[in-house]
């Protein structure tokens, strides 16, 4: 079952690798205003199952900007 | 941001985030797992928070913000947790920064940029960072604050240049949020933010 939702979300890093979204701030051209710059990120992770948990839960997660 | 999850007892379960920047925690929302289906024993879960069909993320909510998440049950116990932070628990992770640096009242005219390349893959990280900065005070040693503590020095050359080509020693990418840069008299020089 753990193996199973593993490679699901290997599946779905596969498939969001290629939709990377770049977040781009505004760019003021003053001094002291708003942080200009481009970041991006793509970041899988397994979530753990705790104590309180069923046997066999897992889970993951996927942020993206 | 996704969410998906297996084995999960029937019930309404909370998500809940701790920010990088200040560590503090918010709520996301809640989501239901329902019975399993018998014929296909489906027990598996997926939410969206944002998007155009996901749950809605608070406004001032930055995806780059989020260290760790954590999933509860009606009764407030945390079942699943995962932590944005870790080497060990991500699957692959790739973060790329290229920010202007904000000048301080120690250096008015401070202007250039940081580079951050961060990736995981199995659980391995490798970084790449570059800072170029002009405009700092000239032979002068600036404390360097990472996320708010001192961690290391840098000097600026004799024409308020100032470079660093890696990250400070104990310093992971993931947990990056702010770099500021003191002179000896705590006074900002510059600053930046990821």
């Amino acid at each position: 079952m753990k193996s199973t939702v593993i490679k699901y979300w290997i599946v779905v890093l596969a498939c969001a690798s290629t939709l990377m979204v770049t977040a781009k701030a505004e760019d003021d051209n003053e001094q002291g205003g708003d942080i200009q710059g481009v970041e991006a990120i793509q970041d899988n992770i397994l979530l753990v199952a705790t104590t309180n948990a069923p046997v066999g839960a897992v889970g993951g997660s996927r942020i993206g900007s | 941001m996704d969410l998906g999850t297996q084995g999960l007892l029937p019930g309404t379960y909370t998500v809940s985030i701790t920010k990088k920047s200040d560590g503090s925690s918010v709520v996301l929302g809640t989501f239901d797992v329902n019975t399993s289906d018998s014929e296909t024993n489906d027990d598996e879960t997926e939410v969206e928070f944002g998007g155009a069909a996901g749950l809605q993320l608070p406004a001032d909510l930055s995806p780059l913000d989020i260290a760790t998440i954590s999933i509860s049950d009606a009764d407030t116990n945390a079942v699943l947790v995962g932590d944005f932070t870790s080497v060990s628990t991500t699957v692959q992770s790739v973060f790329n920064a290229n920010v202007a640096v904000t000048p301080g009242a120690a250096a008015p005219n401070a202007n250039g940029h940081a580079v951050l390349h961060s990736a995981v893959k199995k659980g391995v990280a490798k970084n790449k960072f570059l800072l170029v900065v002009q405009g700092a005070p000239a032979n002068t040693v600036l404390t360097v604050d990472v996320n708010g503590s001192p961690v290391t020095v840098v000097k600026s050359d004799r024409r308020g240049k100032v470079m660093m080509n890696k990250l400070p020693n104990g310093v992971s990418a993931s947990t990056l949020a702010s770099m500021q840069f003191l002179d000896a008299g705590s006074n900002l020089a510059f600053g930046i933010n990821f």
